[in-house]
């Protein structure tokens, strides 16, 4: 019952912080970070250790079936992480959010456990069912999030996050029911099922379910949207572990029944288009918080690329990306967040020298966006395997390195260039940012990311996910 | 092994320590401290250690292994970048007294230190690519190290031609850097991952042997091949080069005249044996080759006509970069015929990293005491320092010899070494416009560098106060100085000393330099002004770079954004679809009238439907 | 042991005449208690939450003389379903729902507003036809004439509101006395809803009618839904998310009535079962679903009638929205996943049709449940729940959670 209980702590713990919240929301988020921790701990175990936990019987319909092995041990620990450390920088954020609005914080703090808790049960949920209501527990717990406390038109943002999300859901939904009725209950790559055969119905309906959950090309367009309007601890979560969510449902799911080779192909191109999309796209954006999801648009054209490719090294480099861009964003929007606390504004044009006012945020911000370029943190390492995985799946087919490459390069594009507009050029303000927890967690999480690629622990990481998947009976 | 791994992560360590004071000679000193320990450490290497292999996993399911590699390239190497990284260091704790910035600085020295060595001694191309993205990193944070972007710290003036600006600040020109090299790397992890899931090894003592890579095309290599060209800034992607020279001297010094720019060119040499195995190499030699010789040239008139001393210093060192890979084309193209010849000529190419550096690094140095003392970065607004800055004038002048070179300085003899090797490979492959390329090249250096010392410490305005450099600052660029005359008469002695045609072309050249700019203070012609005018705008590439291609990406991404994200995507979901629904709405309720008939006809237009649907259906 | 019923009728129908020495309320309650008893005591768990309901609305109104009209019509629908489960002649069921309307009517009209009297009356009127059209459909096709099965379905789409029958619905929810409205959802509806079910089984199914009655049941879900998109008042919503329940329930019966069993039974939580058997739970579900949250949702309105922003404030009835909305592990959810797996166990190009419908009608009513749960949720008096709410609420969550051992159960 570990497993089960690890991601039911935080939900019954946030009627705790929800008390606490009314009379303080530091203690709200104290107590909302440590909620996390079992689940923290129990998945690094898998994760760094390479060891599987199991839980239920896996026969007939299980609702208590749960599985962590390293590759959705992974994302549950970036789960755990990101939601740890936005737990512990959300009280300054929020504090100044109710006094915006005249309303208290206790709401955010007892949605927060349940959004995280049912997130952490998708990935870690074995039973189709059980996932599909995780994601919905989540999913309306986010809700309430930009209900109350979002920025603009508030009301018609939420609607817009609760049609597109319940449409995608609803979706996937379908396509485990198709499979439910042919006797899978389970995901398959948890219940280590070969491949299942073509069946293009529920491949259709599971991958465009979670196509929209990723808001990749042509479904992305409510990112944007909700992540500039949802209070920022919200987007620092959003963003980095909330839509890598429909990855993990193609990988381990439609990529089952997925009916041809030819079809790989088409969804490998849709990839890179998308990546490439994010990447332009963010470029142009002067609000940074819209930035930050169009490039999150991008980092999920990467991710579906890795599960794509259809090879255990480019699973290896989708579980490695949700790590680094996790990670990598949870910092640049819990930036933007601290820009908003402090320097009151979005907007890019008004920024510029920031440097100066806290050296600090400026160099975690520049560790974000190497994750995110694939600099020496733990992008680097899943930037490296999706490289490995895109070579062993077009081999001598040179032509198609060019638009990889071209991918890399407009990420680095908009990297950079936002790096230079935001914290370099001369100084337009005389005093400096404040050091408080929110300073703490962003410059923590950046040298988490950093300390991940070093060896020990990037060995861990990608070699264990490697052997799991590899073991995985998806390829023979 | 563990020696080695000292050596390379010492400045690594120092830089971290350095975060945790704000003193800034504390963290000036503990670098240093960590570059010369490291110095130390490599000479140790150097002498005492046993060539071979040595290495410990890292990433199995990608073959990535923390491994070093001691051969009679690396082991030169490393003492060499080793004891330049620790002069500089010296020099700039004077250098950057008083920054605003020091720690930023100073971190990313140390972190710049240790990537270069990973590079040196790396066997596992992915650890290589680890130091090699380290560089970059670290290039670019101190290219714009100055982020405050003021005047005296730009290239170029405030002019437009052709309506692109000609003057860059420090973040433009670290943005133009990384970028530049982003482009390159990108590629370049593309070839490595290609190579690794050909021969299943990215271990460089393991490929040597490797028959898989016969099976590798030629086209993995040009992808490979574009690390390093954009790394050395090899035509045409010399130009963030150039704008580089924003940053402090002291990194252009090490960076981009000593260390980070040679390390293209150091894989270019240490791969040539590996890929010499592979079909269609030759192609891949002659790009190489040709590249090199391309740039030498096209740098060559930069330099000429640039009007900042650094410029003329950064021209300087992309024309000797791309004489380095011309020679390892070359060697490689030779290679490919007689096989027993290769890896002296890769010696040879190799030799001029060792020449170029140490001549470099001093005139680096040195001028950067010149701009500090004198106060401005032009050439032509000070003059006649001689007077002034006597060692800084002696050491200079010397180093300017070995660079443009001079017999008997060391920057001849490897420059003529290196360029025996493309003279040889255009012999061989009846390369006929090789040679009187070369010849052009080899009259005009001199000129150059001529015409830098002429117009600084001979001719022109005098100034009115300007000492000389602190003791910190000349004691190193001298030693280099002088070290070019005693490591001349070294390779002279020891490796050879070339005497070819190519020696006329030189003293032809040093003698119109002379007569132009040491006996006469300068020349201007009319005639000659339209050529002159093409050159000092670099051949007009920077409109392309910041003008053209920005602004077609520009252009491209509004598109894209007008057209499909807000006019497609946003105005369907989030505009047509939901009016739609509203006016569909609102026309449903409107039937709600409350007139209790109405209803009943609603009711029975129901029936009457539904009649009709049991027939039809 | 319909006699059972039989004596609870006439025990109050002379209780009735005694109207003015007895207190309304504690005959309701009393009722509700002897239901409770009865469900009991013939093994009806619907029964049951049927009772309790009618205890909960007993409890928190003083309706006078109308207690009799809610003790009726409790009594009409936990003997629809006796009849249903009891296997007893059908025809016991159209005399529940008879009872049923007689007595709703009542109670809609209780506040005596003149919005009140309008709203009953176009109850009565709609869901007279449509009794007068089930029972002649019933009688014909009882004698074998399937054309008796068309009218039937005819008479069943006026009685619950499909449209384009549906314009009384919007009129009666929104104008009548909420606690009229509450009945009706909890009583009247899921009175007619296990009728439906009763001739369900009993009388065979006719392609052709199975059609016409999926067609037009799909067509009134989306009609609900993007009509209730621009409902602005409470009592509005709430009757378009009836429509378009009504309309779920419908179509699950239809499908098995057009396509009959499909090649591979479906399963359920591992279980084998019927194609008809499942409709038939989609069915119960929909009409606890709609019936328990409206329950709720009505109940906890003192105002004379629902056309309005609700005064005050209601935590509950959150969770009552969110169960009409179909969220997991909220009751709601269920019939919708049942529906849609009803769906898939047919030939794959129907089955996606059916599906995408579904599941775009589904999303389609988020916004206006959304706008419900605000109006509810954030309305500015004082927070109002009472024990309807409350009871209503919990078994939405409880039943919701339980599910799979629930149909364990059932079936």
């Amino acid at each position: 019952m570990i497993i089960l209980f690890s991601v039911l702590i935080p939900m019954a713990l946030s009627l705790v912080a929800y008390t606490a919240a009314k009379r303080s929301p530091y203690l709200a988020g104290y107590i909302s970070a440590v909620a996390l921790l079992p689940l923290l701990v129990i998945s690094a175990y898998s994760v760094f250790g390479g060891v599987e936990f199991r839980e239920g019987a896996f026969q007939g319909f299980d609702v208590t079936a749960f599985r962590i092995t390293p590759f959705n041990g992974v994302f549950a620990f970036t789960v755990a992480l990101v939601g740890i450390f936005v737990a512990l920088y959300s009280p300054p954020y929020m504090e100044h959010r109710s006094h915006e609005l005249g309303r208290d914080t206790s709401i955010f703090y007892l949605t927060y456990g349940f959004f995280l808790g049912g997130l952490a049960g998708a990935f870690v949920a074995a039973n189709l069912i059980m996932v599909y209501v995780f994601i919905e527990i989540a999913l309306i717990a986010s809700l309430f999030q930009v209900l109350y406390y979002g920025y603009g038109d508030r009301v018609k943002i939420t609607i817009m996050y609760l049609v597109w999300s319940h449409v995608g859901a609803l979706l996937a939904l379908a396509g485990f029911l198709l499979l439910y009725l042919r006797g899978v209950y389970y995901v398959p790559l948890l219940a280590d099922l070969r491949y299942l055969g073509a069946d293009q119905t529920a491949f259709l309906l599971i991958l465009v379910g979670s196509l929209i959950k990723m808001a990749t090309l042509g479904v992305h367009m409510w990112l944007p949207y909700v992540h500039a309007e949802a209070p920022t601890p919200l987007s620092a979560l959003l963003s980095p572990v909330l839509v890598g969510i429909g990855g993990y449902l193609i990988a381990a799911v439609a990529m089952y029944v997925v009916p041809s080779a030819e079809w790989v192909r088409w969804l490998v191109y849709y990839a890179i288009a998308t990546a490439v999309y994010g990447g332009l796209m963010a470029f142009l954006q002067k609000d940074i918080k819209r930035l930050f999801a169009y490039s999150t648009v991008s980092q999920m054209g990467y991710l579906l690329l890795g599960v794509a490719l259809f090879n255990p090294h480019g699973y290896t480099a989708a579980a490695l990306f949700y790590l680094s861009h996790g990670l990598g964003k949870a910092v640049l929007f819990m930036t933007a967040g601290y820009f908003i606390m402090y320097l009151h504004t979005r907007d890019i044009g008004k920024m510029g020298g920031l440097y100066g006012w806290r050296p600090e945020l400026a160099g975690a911000a520049v560790v974000g966006f190497l994750n995110l370029a694939g600099i020496l943190t733990v992008g680097m390492v899943a930037e490296i395997v999706l490289t490995v995985a895109y070579a062993k799946y077009f081999t001598q087919d040179y032509i198609y390195y060019i638009p990889y490459a071209v991918v890399l390069l407009i990420t680095g594009i908009y990297a950079f260039n936002t790096i230079r507009v935001v914290f370099f050029g001369p100084h337009k303000r005389e005093d400096r940012g404040p050091v408080d927890i929110a300073l703490v967690s962003i410059v923590v999480v950046a040298f988490l990311s950093v300390l991940l690629f070093l060896p020990p622990f990037s060995s861990a990481l990608a070699d264990n996910i490697y052997k799991t998947i590899v073991a995985a009976g998806l390829w023979k | 092994m563990e020696v080695v791994l000292l050596t390379i992560f010492a400045p690594l360590v120092a830089s971290v320590i350095s975060l945790f004071s704000g003193a800034e000679k504390f963290k000036a000193w503990s670098v240093t401290l960590g570059t010369f320990v490291s110095a130390l450490l490599a000479t140790y290497v150097y002498t005492s250690l046993q060539p071979g292999v040595y290495s410990v996993g890292w990433i199995g399911s990608i073959g990535a292994e923390i491994g070093v590699r001691l051969d009679h390239f690396s082991l030169p190497m490393g003492v060499l970048v080793a004891w330049l990284i620790a002069a500089i260091s010296l020099y700039s704790v004077k250098y950057m007294e008083g920054d605003y910035r020091p720690g930023w600085y100073w971190f990313f020295f140390g972190f710049f230190a240790t990537s270069m060595l990973i590079i040196v001694y790396a066997d596992n191309l992915w650890f290589l690519l680890a130091g090699w993205e380290g560089v970059g990193l670290a290039s670019w944070a101190l290219i714009g190290h100055w982020y405050r972007d003021e005047y005296d710290k730009w290239v170029g003036r405030e002019e437009k031609v052709f309506g692109v600006p000609y003057w860059w600040a420090p973040s433009k020109a670290g943005l133009r850097a990384i970028l530049t090299v982003r482009f390159g790397d990108a590629f370049f992890l593309v070839a490595i991952a290609l190579i690794y899931v050909v021969a299943n090894t990215v271990s460089l003592t393991g490929l040597e042997k490797a028959e898989a890579l016969k099976a590798l095309g030629v086209v993995p290599l040009i992808f490979f091949a574009l690390g390093p060209f954009t790394k050395s800034a090899q035509f045409p992607f010399h130009e963030w080069l150039l704008t580089a020279m924003t940053g402090p001297t002291s990194v252009s010094a090490l960076i981009h005249a000593a260390t980070m720019v040679k390390a293209g060119v150091y894989v270019l040499i240490i791969t040539t044996p590996i890929f010499l195995h592979v079909p269609g190499a030759g192609l891949y030699f002659w790009l190489v080759a040709v590249v090199g010789v391309a740039t030498a040239l096209a740098a060559t008139i930069i330099a000429l006509t640039s009007m900042e001393f650094k410029l003329v210093l950064a021209g300087s060192t992309a024309a000797n970069l791309g004489i380095i890979a011309a020679a390892a084309g070359a060697a490689g193209l030779v290679g490919l015929y007689e096989h027993e010849l290769l890896q002296g000529l890769l010696f040879f190419a190799f030799l001029h990293i060792v020449g170029h550096a140490v001549s470099k690094a001093s005139l680096f140095m040195g001028f950067g005491a010149v701009i500090h003392e004198a106060g401005t970065r032009f050439i032509g607004e000070v003059g006649r320092l001689w007077r002034h800055m006597k060692i800084t004038a002696v050491a200079m002048v010397l180093s300017m010899l070995s660079l443009v070179g001079i017999p008997p300085f060391v920057g001849y003899i490897t420059k003529d070494l290196a360029l025996e090797n493309v003279f040889e490979a255009g012999h061989v492959y009846h390369m006929d416009w090789l040679a009187p390329a070369l010849y052009l090249l080899l009259f005009i250096t001199p000129i150059y560098g001529q015409r830098l010392i002429g117009l600084t410490f001979v001719h022109g305005r005098e100034p009115e106060e300007v000492h000389e450099a602190p003791l910190l600052m000349w004691l190193p660029y001298t030693a280099l100085a002088v070290a070019t005359l005693v490591l001349g008469g070294y390779f002279a002695v020891f490796v050879k000393f070339p005497l070819t045609e190519a020696l006329i072309a030189v003293l032809l050249g040093f003698l119109t330099g002379l007569v132009l700019y040491i006996w006469l203070p300068g020349v201007r012609s009319e005639t000659l002004r339209p050529l002159w005018e093409v050159a000092y705008r670099r051949f007009y590439l920077p409109i392309l770079y910041d003008g053209v291609f920005p602004l077609l990406y520009l252009w491209f991404s509004r598109f894209i954004y007008v057209v499909f994200d807000r006019g497609l995507f946003d105005g369907l979901y989030h505009h047509v679809i939901p009016g739609v629904f509203e006016t569909l709405s609102n026309w449903a309720r409107r039937l709600i009238t409350g007139n209790i008939s109405l209803y009943v006809l609603y009711g029975v237009v129901g029936i009457l439907v539904t009649l009709l649907l049991l027939v039809v259906l | 042991m319909i006699d059972l019923f039989a004596y609870l009728v006439l025990a109050l129908s002379v209780a009735a005449v005694a109207t003015g020495r007895l207190e309304g309320r504690y005959v309701a309650v009393a009722t509700s208690v002897v239901l409770l008893a009865i469900s009991a005591y013939l093994g009806l768990p619907i029964g049951v939450v049927i009772a309790v309901a009618a205890l909960a609305l007993s409890l928190d109104w003083r309706m006078g003389s109308f207690s009799f009209a809610l003790a009726f019509s409790a009594s009409a629908a936990v003997l629809a379903a006796y009849v249903y489960y009891g296997g007893a002649p059908p025809v016991y069921g159209l005399v529940a729902l008879a009872l049923a309307t007689a007595a709703v009517y009542g109670l809609l009209a209780m506040e005596r507003t003149r919005e009140n009297v309008e709203g009953a009356m176009k109850y009565l009127v709609f869901s007279g036809v449509g009794k007068v059209l089930i029972v002649l459909g019933y009688a014909l096709a009882a004698h074998g004439w399937v054309q008796g099965l068309y009218l039937a379905v005819l008479g069943f789409m006026f009685e619950l509101g499909i449209a384009p029958f549906h314009a009384w619905v919007v009129d009666a929810y929104a104008l009548g006395s909420p606690r009229g409205a509450a009945a009706l959802a909890a009583f009247s509806k899921v009175t007619a809803l296990f009728v439906l079910l009763t001739l369900f089984r009993s009388l065979p199914g006719d392609g052709a009618v199975g059609l016409v009655a999926l067609v037009v049941a799909l067509a009134s879900m989306l009609v609900a839904n993007v009509a209730g998109l621009t409902a602005k008042t409470l009592g509005r919503v709430m009757a378009w998310s009836s429509i378009a329940h009504m309309s779920y329930a419908l179509a699950a019966v239809a499908l098995v009535w057009w396509l009959g069993e499909p090649a591979a039974a479906p399963q359920l939580f591992g279980m084998r079962i019927s194609a008809a058997d499942l409709a038939a739970l989609v069915v119960v579900l929909e009409a606890l679903t709609s019936g328990l949250a409206k329950a709720g949702v009505f109940g906890y309105l003192s105002t004379a009638f629902s056309d309005l922003l609700p005064p005050r404030r209601s935590v509950l009835n959150v969770l009552n929205i969110l169960s009409l909305l179909g969220l997991p592990p909220l009751l709601g959810f269920w019939p919708k996943l049942f529906l849609i797996l009803l769906a898939l166990s047919y030939p794959a190009s129907i089955a996606a049709f059916l599906v995408l419908w579904i599941v775009m009608n589904s999303a389609m009513a988020t916004p206006y449940y959304l706008r419900a749960l605000r109006m509810v949720a954030e309305a500015p008096g004082p927070v109002a729940d009472n024990v309807t709410s409350s009871y209503t609420a919990f078994v939405s969550t409880a039943l919701g959670l339980v599910m799979p051992l629930v149909t364990h159960v059932l079936l």
